[in-house]
Parts: C-alpha cells; structure tokens; sequence
C-alpha cells in the first residue's frame, strides 16, 4: 500500500506508531503467559489471567467509545485518523490478549460468547479495513469524474435517443426498447445493490432482442445500428453506476456487522463479569 | 371524409388549452407511431397504427389495429361507432368528439393527457441506490443484540438465583423448572468428576452472591482435611485464613481440582530450611533427586521411643528391634522347610505375606495362620493335644500350671527323671490314685506349681518361646518374659504405597528377603530401587511420578480449627 494514498494512510499511521505499540502488548502479554505458572490449568482466575481481563475489558469500552469519538465532530486535538489506527491495531491485539485470558479453554457458556463475539466483531472489522483499503480507490476509478447523478442523467438522455430511434422499428422491438426505458433500474433490493451481475436488466434483454432478430448484419439499417449503439453505450452506463451503488453499499454494509456485533460484546462482556463475580 | 383535428397542448394558466387545429382529409383517418398514419402520435406505448376511424352512413366507426383496444366513456372496445360527446381513450391519448362544424365531417380533440414524463426523475423514482438499513438500522441490530445477550447472560440467570428456594439440600431438589437452570449460562468450565454430581446446581457450592465460596462449604464434607505441617512448629506452613480454592481449582474438568505437580511442592521443598529452619526434612526438587529413604524404627520399647534410620548402603544398617528372631532366608531355601512330619514344603512370600482386600498394604502375620502348622506350642508329652495358647506370656504360664494341676489331681501322672527333690509324701499319691484329702489337694497344687516352673524353665518353656522371641530376665523376680513384639505397619508413615499397581513384579525385586538371615534387617528396597522404574514430573524414558503419587498434603492429624468459619 503506498503512503501516498488518503484511503490508506490510517494503517501506517506515524510510521506505524501504533502498530508497534500493540505489538509490544501483545509481545509482553505472551512472555509473561509462558513464564507464568499458574496452579492447574492455566485460567482467567490467577493474577496473570484477571490482569489480561482487565486489560482485555478495558480495551473492548475503549475500542467501543471509537463509535462515540467518531462523532464528535467538534473535537479536533486528535484526529480521528489517529483514533482509527490505534482502534484497528489494538482490536487486533485484542484477540491474542483476550485468548491468552481465555487460558484456550471453550465452553458453551457466556464466557466463551464474549470471546466469540470479539473474534467476530474483530474480524468484521478486519473486512473494513480491507474495504476501505481497496474500495474508494475503485470508486473514484469507475466514476471517472462522474457522480452517480450525472451517469442517471446521461442514462435517461440516452434513453430518449433510444425512444425517438426506435418509433420506426417493428412492434416487438419497440415494445422491448420501451421496457428497457421504462423498467431499467439501478441498485435494489440488498441483494441486487451487492450483485448486480445477477440482475436480469431490460436493456440487455433489448439488446440482445435486437442482435438476434438483426443478426445479419446486412439487415441493419440506419436506425438499427444507432439502437444498439445507444444500448451499448447506456449498458456501460449502467455498470459503471451499478458498480458505483454497490461499492458505497460494500463500504457500509460491514458496519452492520462491526457495530451490533461489538455492542453485543458489551453486552457479553458485562454478563461475563457479573458470572464471575456472581458465583466467584 | 374531411375531419379537423383539434390538438389541446399544454395548459394555460386560465385552465384552457392552447390548441392547433390540423384538417384531415383523407377516407380514413388512422392513429399511430409510423410516419404513414394520418394522425402521428410519438409516444412510444402507441403502436405503429394503432387506430382507424372510417365514416358509414355518417356515423364514425373505430376500429382498433394490431393487438390494442380502446375504451369508449370508460368501456374497453375493439370496435365501436361514436356520436359527438363520447370520449375515447387510447392508451395516453383522450380523444373526445364534437359537434360537427359546418364544412368538416367531424370535429375531435386530441390530448396527451399521460406524457411518458420526465426520464430521469422516473428512473431515480425506480432506482434504490440508497443503502440505508438491513431490515434494522445498524443501530437497530445493536440493540437487538445487546438485550438478547442480556437476556440470556444476566436476566435469566439472575432470575433463576433468585427464584431458587434458598436453604434445604439442593441436591434433594430433584424437580425443577427449566428456568432454574438458566444460571448454566454462568458455568466457567466442567466440574471434576468428584463434584460432577452438582450439576446443574451452582447453589450447592455458591451460596452466597459475590462472595468467594466458603471454606464450610468443603468442610462439610471434607471435614478431615488437615493442615500440611503443624502450625505451632512451622507457623510459615499454617493453612489458617487459607481459602481451599486458593488451590483447589474447580471449573477445570479433572486437572485444576488437585495439584499434582512437583513444582508446587518443591516451590518450599526444594530449598525447605531457608524457609522452615527446624525442619528435620531434606531438600528435593525431583523424584530424581529424592533423599534416601528413612523408615521410622522402633528405638526403644519402653518407653516407646522412635528414630528414622537411611536405607544407606554407606552408612550403618537400620536395625528393626521387634524383639523376633525369624530369619527369612531359611524359610525359602530353595529345596524347602523341614515339617514336623518329616515332608518338607517350599515356601513362597505369599505364604505368609497376603495382600490386603484393598491390594495396597499386606495382612499381619498371625502365629495360628502362618507359623503353627510347622511351630506347634506342645509343652508336655504325656498330654500331646495340649498347646500354650500364643496370646501372651502370662496366660501360657497359667496353662501349663494348669495343665499340671490336672495331672495332679486327676492323678494319672508317670514320673519321668526329675529334680523335683521334696515330692516323696505324695508321690504315690499322684502316681496313681486320685487325690482325696485337702491336704493331699494342696500337696499336689504344690507338685503342679513346681513342675510347671521346672518345664517354663526348659526347653518347652523360655526355650520354645526363645526360638522366635527375645527373652529378657526379670532381676526382682527371678522370672523370664518375652519382650514385647513391635512390628511396624508402615515403615515409612508419610508417604503411601500401594501393592497393586506392583503386583507383576516379583517380591525379590525389592524386597531382598532370600538373604536376611536375621528380624533386624529391614527389608525396604533403597530409592534407587524405585528409581530404577520412577522418574520425575519430566521424566521422559522413566514412569512420570509427581511428589503426590506417594504423599499426600493435608494431615487428618493436624486438624484444622472449624470455627468462624
């Protein structure tokens, strides 16, 4: 990744500064796991194993208040690209951290559902980084200056050149250009947002109509040609604004598993305490 | 026919229409997209013709073309003839006739009342490119999942605290409601299989909300725990204001329950009198390292004092002074013991060496069981079936007095040599006739006393217990005894070892009993001997043995106090 890109410069924050920070927890928490001791199995109940819990609990609400920071527009002493590097490698510290307090035991109990969700919520976090790696680079790729308005606009400028050449051609061909007109659209359903190679599209159907009834190319007038030209060019429309809506929607959608999943985690984490502390 | 076309465009503010009048003529009229038609309609949802309207008998006729339709006042037609007034519909277009004007045919309005519309605000309208929410909002889910963990992490469980029924046997509580079980969630890990009966019910253990569990918890059924060393010796070594489960883990399956490993005894052992001064006991940090084995003997009998001599193959050898003389290595001669009887039988150890029904210690040795087959107690010829009992010494004297007594009075005694010398006044009497008078009586007891004591003397008296016990003379009153027997039940009291596990090998491996030729050898193998096969906590090429395959940690001796508890 080079540092030269905005999109990814919350990684190598400050030479890594963070980056080496978390790895000098994780370094310390590992020595000090082997050196250590404890009576029986090795468990979140000796001095080392309630450390790494207080660690690990301390980490999770201050990797959680990251969803308050961020909206706390106003404050600008740090800035947030600095809270988003320490966030993303102390949550991967966290998932060795709070393994080592686990001892690696598992159990289909509370306790183990709070570890699970933090491997959950670390690894949707994980998606993120790589989608806001990767995604807005893309994204301004395949706009090319365009805005996802403006490629809706020359779509309908499009579609009444379509309308205006197609008034001349047989009923079959006309009535497949309307419906490519009147019921060609762009994103969906949330499935259709996230493929939409699946979609079946109108205008391809027209297209398609025209090249088989057309396929001789001997056959094609004027106003033929200019069809399917028009209809190649609205389908590279389309992709690109596609494209576009299923981007934004990949850069938001994992949030919908990194937000409830680590608010579920709060919610483990304090059920997880109390049991401790309940039956000690 | 020659009709005028009355075209109604856009709305005027007034409400009217701005209008442009077309005359047709022309002997039919037809409505479509193609060029050819005589009315040209551009909106795309019209066919290429679509509509023909003719002229019979002064009446329009309509007919649609190709596959479409159109509704005359609302009613869907193919074919229809019209009068001024009616209103046609075609596909976006009204069309309403008027009365005739003079010179045309017919006069009709034509409107593009339904415009396709503006392309771009339809497709946006079609279009969904907004990502706003999964079902839920992000936040939405969040919440969702944060009551459900909740729920099922601390309602639930706290519900079931607090609805069990508090006091009682909870283990006697065999009915419940499934709510009751919903503290589980709370479970850290599996119970040790001594405690797996609990099961489901936390409260057994964990009494009271927040608090560690009790120490009376476990004394309520371990209650011969004791502490490890004596408190009032080696203060440092005290268990008092210890919590059990500061060592016994539970929650951990079987391996947190009881400490096996070496460390957590060799972390004081291993360097034990910089930690406890007077401690009589040596370093060890391994079983490799394991200081020789010191049996705890018997140093003198009376009163009862002990010493804990090394099995040192350097130094003395410890002594055992159980006052016997037996020497093992006659007694399993190859080629066997002599019986009374003259057959001889080779012995085994099992012959007198049995196991215990548990398999870890052996069964006393018993004179009757072991020994009297061979070593019978007959003392008196004339009376073979008369054996001293091998209770004690006291009572075998009494029955050989009276044995004699007997005699006497019965009076079928047959003087053999003695040196009895004053019997003459009533030998005759003993010799055959039964005794009548007091006086005889007396002088007959007194011929038993003497006779007896001249046989206790001999060689079926003090000389056939000697054969197996020491004799000591009493100085005050001229007697002999036999001195008291001690043999030990365990000659190393602090450690436990079990037979069983051993059984497959031959006594000889450790107990070197063929070559004892006297009752003071004691026949415990050296360290090194169970070295040969045990290794430490690490060993790799020997059988892993931790300090507590043999000894254990609480003493039941050293009770611990169980008030305020």
């Amino acid at each position: 990744m080079s540092s030269n890109n905005v999109h990814e410069s919350f990684l190598v924050y400050r030479g890594l500064k963070f980056f080496w920070l978390a790895v000098a927890l994780v370094f310390v928490a590992i020595i000090l796991y082997i050196w250590h001791e404890p009576l029986g199995k090795p468990n979140g109940g000796s001095w080392l194993g309630y450390t790494l819990g207080i660690i690990s609990a301390a980490l999770v609400i201050w990797l959680t208040w990251f969803g308050v920071r961020k909206r706390q527009y106003d404050l600008s002493a740090t800035k947030l690209k600095v809270w988003l590097s320490a966030h993303i490698y102390f949550g991967l510290a966290l998932v060795i951290i709070a393994t080592l307090h686990s001892g690696f035991q598992i159990g289909w109990n509370i306790h183990s559902a709070a570890y699970i969700l933090v491997l959950l919520t670390v690894v949707s976090g994980v998606f993120g980084v790589f989608v806001y790696a990767r995604y807005p680079k893309l994204m301004t790729k395949n706009r090319a200056g365009l805005s996802l308005n403006e490629m809706m606009g020359k779509i309908s400028e499009l579609d009444q050149d379509i309308l205006k050449e197609g008034q001349q051609l047989p009923e079959e061909i006309n009535s497949a250009l309307l419906k490519a007109v009147r019921k060609t659209s762009i994103g969906g359903n949330i499935f259709e947002k996230l493929s939409p190679k699946n979609v079946i599209c109108p205008t391809t159907e027209a297209r398609n109509l025209i090249e088989e009834e057309f396929a001789d190319m001997t056959v094609r007038d004027q106003s033929i040609s200019k069809v399917i030209a028009l209809l190649a060019k609205k389908m590279k429309l389309l992709r690109r604004a596609r494209r576009d809506v299923q981007i934004k929607v990949i850069l938001r959608i994992w949030l919908f598993f990194h937000i409830p999943l680590a608010i579920g985690l709060l919610g483990a984490l304090f059920s997880h305490i109390l049991a401790v502390f309940f039956y000690w | 026919m020659k009709v005028l076309i009355r075209h109604l465009l856009k709305k005027t503010r007034s409400g009217g229409y701005a209008q442009r009048d077309e005359t047709i003529e022309s002997p039919s009229i037809r409505f479509g997209r193609g060029s050819e038609c005589e009315v040209h309609l551009t909106d795309p949802r019209i066919l290429l013709l679509q509509l023909e309207i003719t002229q019979r008998s002064g009446k329009l006729h309509l007919t649609s073309q190709g596959d479409s339709d159109f509704q005359v006042n609302g009613q869907i037609s193919t074919k229809a003839s019209v009068k001024p007034g009616d209103k046609i519909q075609l596909g976006p277009y009204d069309i309403e006739i008027l009365d005739s004007e003079e010179g045309f045919d017919a006069v009709i309005t034509l409107e593009h009342s339904r415009p396709l519309g503006d392309e771009l605000s339809a497709l946006k309208k079609r279009s969904n490119t907004k990502f706003v929410s999964l079902g839920l909002s992000a936040r939405g889910w969040a919440w969702l999942l944060f009551i459900a963990v909740i729920t099922i992490g601390i309602l639930a469980p706290l519900t079931a605290y607090i609805t069990k029924p508090k006091g009682g046997d909870p283990l006697g509580d065999t009915k419940r409601s499934l709510l009751a079980d919903a503290d589980q969630i709370w479970v850290s890990g599996p119970h040790s299989s001594v405690h797996a009966h609990f099961g489901d019910r936390c409260e057994t253990c964990h009494t009271n909300a927040f608090k560690q569990v009790m120490n009376k918890v476990c004394f309520d059924c371990h209650d011969n725990a004791g502490h490890h060393a004596d408190p009032s010796i080696f203060p440092n070594a005290s268990l008092d204001g210890q919590q059990c489960q500061d060592c016994h883990k539970e929650h951990t399956g079987d391996k947190g329950l009881l400490i096996t490993t070496e460390r957590f005894c060799t972390n004081c052992h291993g360097e034990i009198l910089e930690i406890a001064e007077n401690s009589k006991l040596k370093n060890v940090s391994d079983f490799d390292e394991h200081p020789q084995f010191h049996p705890t003997l018997i140093k003198t009998h009376q009163p009862e004092t002990f010493e804990r001599i090394a099995i040192d193959a350097n130094k003395p050898k410890p002594v055992d002074r159980s006052n016997l003389k037996f020497p093992h290595n006659k007694h399993l001669k190859e080629n066997g013991v002599r019986h009374p009887d003259g057959t001889r039988t080779v012995l085994q150890c099992g012959f007198c060496h049995e196991l215990e029904t548990g398999g870890i210690a052996m069964q006393p040795i018993s004179f009757e069981k072991h020994c009297s087959n061979c070593h019978d107690l007959k003392f008196e010829p004339q009376s073979p079936n008369k054996e001293m009992p091998h209770k004690n010494i006291s009572q075998a004297k009494d029955y050989v007095v009276g044995t004699y007594a007997e005699f006497a009075l019965r009076g079928n005694w047959i003087e053999p040599e003695t040196t009895i010398n004053n019997t003459s006044s009533f030998r005759k009497l003993v010799g055959e006739e039964p005794v009548v008078t007091e006086e005889q009586k007396k002088a007959a007891l007194e011929w038993a006393e003497l006779k007896a004591e001249e046989v206790l003397q001999g060689k079926f008296g003090r000389g056939l217990c000697g054969e197996c016990h020491e004799i000591v003379d009493n100085e005050k009153t001229k007697n002999w005894d036999v001195a008291p027997v001690y043999i030990p039940t365990k000659w190393l009291p602090k450690s436990h070892f079990n037979h069983k596990p051993h059984k497959d090998r031959k006594c000889a491996t450790c107990h070197n009993a063929k070559e004892s030729e006297e009752a003071t050898d004691v026949l415990l193998p050296p360290v090194e001997t169970c070295q040969e096969c045990h290794g430490g906590e690490f060993a790799t090429t020997k059988v892993k043995s931790t300090c507590t395959e043999c000894h254990g940690f609480h003493r039941e001796e050293l009770m611990m106090p169980k008030e305020n508890l």
